[in-house]
């Protein structure tokens, strides 16, 4: 049985073949990756070197027992007690320019789910020119203005979601209320964009 | 010169993106900048020279995740 029985035949094929990235393991990728499983994704290629920290459990897809555990680790055990037969492929590394082609070439989307500034970027100028679509993230910090979190398509192949403002640097925490907000518009553009789907 | 800028129809000098950009207070390298419906990346993409209607706009990429 699928985790996703919702799913007609067509789309049941087309989600569980397909393979999506997704640029860290904290706010949005955590949650991003807890959607797509849910949504009936099989395949995912999770990049991160972080470990699961106190200060994650207000937004992150963990729980109190994993604090101090790698989050490719911590997470994959999470997905796959939503669905235990997703083809999980979780890479401890930081990405860099020199690494983050390689790291998702088997991938049709990647999702940008970084947290500093710099390496939102630094991703977005190094998987730009692949082509392939890439689903990133900014301006979601603090709670309130949700309609101010929407989706742009910029270029041939970048979708930005946030607000583009509201940043972590001004004083404003991360929260999940917000934070999830942008995870799920991520996700929401990736089953969008393999299902041939409007935005 | 007549461009449009974030959605709206603006008078320029002429200039380079970069120029055009800074006078307007937008931090380049936080910034990911389309020209016409493309993204420009690299530091010598943003030093083109604007022509008359270019359609411009910059989205500053901030910090959370």
């Amino acid at each position: 049985m699928p985790a996703n029985t919702y799913l007609i035949e067509r789309e049941r094929r087309v989600l569980e073949s397909a393979r999506v990235g997704i640029a860290g393991a904290g706010g949005l990728g955590s949650n991003a990756a807890m959607l797509l499983v849910r949504a009936g994704m099989k395949n995912l290629t999770i990049a991160d070197f972080d470990r699961v920290n106190e200060s994650n459990i207000n937004r992150q897809f963990f729980f109190r027992r994993q604090i101090g555990r790698k989050k490719i680790d911590a997470l994959a055990e999470n997905l796959r007690m939503i669905e235990p037969d997703v083809n999980l492929e979780m890479l401890d590394m930081r990405l860099t320019p020199a690494n983050a082609v390689k790291a998702f070439s088997r991938c049709s989307i990647v999702i940008e789910a970084l947290d500093s500034a710099d390496a939102k970027k630094m991703l977005i100028d190094a998987l730009l020119p692949s082509g392939r679509p890439l689903v990133s993230a900014a301006g979601l910090a603090g709670w309130g203005r949700s309609n101010d979190i929407r989706v742009r398509r910029v270029g041939r192949n970048l979708i930005l979601v946030g607000d583009q403002t509201r940043d972590v640097r001004g004083g404003l925490a991360p929260v999940g209320v917000r934070v999830c907000i942008a995870a799920a518009m991520e996700a929401n553009c990736a089953v969008s964009l393999l299902l041939g789907e409007e935005l | 010169m007549k461009l449009t800028y974030q959605g709206n129809e603006t008078e320029a000098a002429p200039s380079t993106v970069a120029e055009f950009l800074q006078a307007r207070g937008v931090a380049i390298t936080e910034s990911v900048v389309e020209l016409n419906g493309e993204i420009l990346t690299g530091d010598d993409a943003l030093s083109t020279a604007l022509a008359e209607n270019d359609v411009v706009n910059a989205f500053h990429i901030v910090a959370g995740g």
